[in-house]
């Protein structure tokens, strides 16, 4: 089967330029101004822009374990909305996905419905509660190509080393949730002049930025890959723009909530709940500091961290 | 000419020093075979076993060298517990003095502390495992093993399996088998072993099937149960799925490649019980070899050291 598209405006990483795309059975075979000939279905794109399908390095399907929230099905649809064609699941299910049985698992299930594709990732520590590795080559044998406690920091930093040697025999890429949390327990809001005005229990920066650099320093030391996830903070963006420049084994992501909106449009919503991300939105300076470094490319890419929430949990 | 008045580390001797040791340890081995296996060599000395770690082996296999070679042989075991209860090391050291003893032969929980010890005594000090750090004569009766079932030490592939890190069998023969330009490979998950080794010409493998490739000695580590519990590895069945030694691996070694371990095996982790039959014969010329080789060590320590 051919399908055409028409007049389109392509978006590559590296350009911007106005050409026809033909597919060939699910395959891009040709992209170049006006092509011409049949095809059994033709796509007028004229004033639109076409990019290539994006890929979603961290969602939470919440898939087993709470599906009244999203299954693999709601969750592929929502994706191919957005135009994602691939999305990386995060662990922190019920039961949490840290075994190859449940890696195996995910890929068939989302396999069966087939509109995207779907990598799990592992976790770093058997139930996510910080204390034993999980089993990284079986894991790795059965489709796993990341590992990550998301939700929580490896608080035992001896652990946390030695997942990341240990992810180094699979080639496994460990993703921090950096969270130290003795410091932002409790709290919900950015910790700054609004916090305090309503005193509403405060997240300070420093509760992500201390962990950035502890897991940077470990990965480092033992020269492991290392990915931090939603990067929501100047503090923390100085110490890996630093860290990059003799550090190349390292990279981050940011979600679009932390350039686009601060605490202060959580005073301007009048506290709507749709407003509380973790980590909290920060204030103005972060959002310069996070657009700033996504032009530079300190920041390496944008996922959503796309969490779907049931209405009972507000 | 002899001049070590103590065997504390592989790492401190010369390869003259190891040869002089084999030279002893195969007439020693000829003796065992004779209806008299005893020989008057350290008469009126005193040797004195001072293991503050459990090991049967070890300490039964010095302390029938001693005997054989006709010397007096007093077993101190302590637990590595009882010194918090007040009595360090050097307090036994220092009361043992006062036997004189000629010979301590001592197994201790810390790394490189017989220097320490060395201090409180004039006895010679034979370094039965201190921590981590060195084994010397295990790594001794290994290498002696191995020259007679190859005729020779020199340029063969020897390759360590499992604990590295924790393991002082590992080092005194790492530097035992550089000695004799062997060349070193080691293999473990990489939680386990230090990739600082490198910087000393061993080649540090995460993948036993590569590390075989064309080796000469295999030497198979005892894998410790706490290394799970402090999450070194996930899990037994991970590791021995990637680090067990089975039929079907050890085909890319050398054919007819030596597999040693220095015990107790456990079975169908390190080695599959499929390879029994084929180790059954170095296992026995281990613990013959170990008589043999820590006589010669007790030999020398104890006829030499008033020279020095
Ligand atoms: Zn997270």
């Amino acid at each position: 089967m051919k399908i055409l598209i028409k007049g389109a405006k392509v978006v590559n990483n590296d350009d911007i330029f106005d050409a026809d795309i033909l597919i060939n059975n699910g395959k891009i075979i040709k992209v170049e101004k006006s092509i011409s000939g049949r095809a059994d279905k033709e796509i007028d794109a004229c004033g639109k822009h076409v990019f290539p399908g994006f890929i979603d390095i961290h969602t939470h399907l919440r898939t087993p374990g709470r599906e009244d929230e999203e299954d693999f099905l709601s969750g592929s649809k929502a994706a191919a909305h957005g135009g994602f064609t691939a999305v990386c699941c995060m662990p922190n299910t019920t039961p949490c996905v840290d075994n190859e049985g449940l890696i195996r698992w995910v890929i068939e299930e989302s396999k069966k419905i087939g509109l995207i594709d779907i990598y799990p990732i592992g976790a770093i520590t058997k139930n996510r509660k910080g204390e034993e590795l999980s089993e990284y080559g079986a894991m790795a044998k059965a489709g796993c190509l990341a590992l990550s406690d998301d939700g929580d920091s490896v608080e035992n930093g001896s652990l946390l080393r030695k997942a990341l040697e240990y992810a180094k025999m699979f080639n496994l890429l460990i993703i921090s949730h950096c969270e130290d949390k003795s410091l932002s327990a409790g709290g919900f809001i950015r910790e700054s002049f609004i916090s305090s005005k309503y005193g509403m229990r405060p997240v300070s920066d420093i509760s992500e930025s201390a962990i950035v650099y502890r897991d940077i320093a470990l990965a480092r030391y033992v020269d492991a890959r290392l990915h931090l996830a939603h990067i929501s903070s100047k503090k923390s963006i100085e110490i890996i723009s630093e860290a990059k420049k003799t550090f190349s084994k390292l990279s981050c992501e940011t979600a679009p909530h932390y350039f686009t909106l601060t605490v202060e449009d959580i005073e301007k919503s009048k506290f709507h709940g749709n407003f509380r991300v973790n980590p909290p939105l920060g204030e103005k300076h972060d959002l310069e500091a996070i657009r700033k470094a996504l032009k530079e490319g300190t920041i390496d890419c944008i996922a959503t961290d796309h969490a779907p929430h049931s209405k009972t949990f507000f | 000419m002899w001049d070590k008045k103590h065997i504390i580390a592989i790492k401190e001797l010369e390869r003259r020093h190891i040869e002089a040791i084999f030279n002893l340890a195969r007439n020693f081995k000829e003796l065992s075979q004779r209806e008299i296996k005893k020989t008057p060599a350290l008469r009126g000395k005193t040797v004195v076993n001072l293991f503050f770690e459990n090991s049967t082996r070890t300490r039964t296999s010095f302390e029938l060298a001693a005997k054989r070679l006709s010397a007096d042989v007093l077993n101190f075991s302590a637990s590595m517990s009882s010194l918090s209860k007040g009595e360090s090391i050097v307090d036994t050291i220092k009361n043992l003095e006062s036997y004189h003893p000629d010979i301590i032969v001592a197994r201790v929980g810390f790394s490189a502390s017989m220097r320490t010890f060395m201090r409180y005594t004039d006895a010679s000090i034979i370094n039965a495992g201190d921590g981590a750090n060195e084994h010397p004569t295990q790594a001794l009766l290994d290498m002696f093993t191995v020259e007679e079932a190859k005729g020779t030490l020199e340029s063969l592939k020897v390759l360590i399996v499992g604990d590295i890190r924790h393991s002082r069998v590992a080092r005194s023969n790492i530097f035992g088998f550089q000695k004799f330009s062997s060349s070193i490979r080691v293999c473990g998950p990489t939680t386990l072993v230090p990739y600082e080794f490198h910087k000393i010409g061993v080649e540090v493998f995460d993948d036993l099937d590569k590390a075989l490739d064309d080796v000469d000695v295999i030497i198979m580590l005892r894998i410790q149960r706490e290394r799970q519990e402090s999450s070194f590895f996930p899990s037994l069945r991970e590791y021995v799925e990637r680090f067990s030694l089975t039929p079907g691996r050890i085909k890319k070694a050398k054919k007819g490649c030596l597999i040693m371990h220095p015990g107790p095996i456990n079975w169908d982790i390190e080695i599959s019980s499929a390879l029994k039959e084929r180790l059954h014969p170095f296992i026995l010329h281990q613990a013959g070899n170990g008589l043999a080789v820590r006589m010669a060590v007790l030999y020398l320590a104890g006829t030499r050291r008033k020279e020095l």
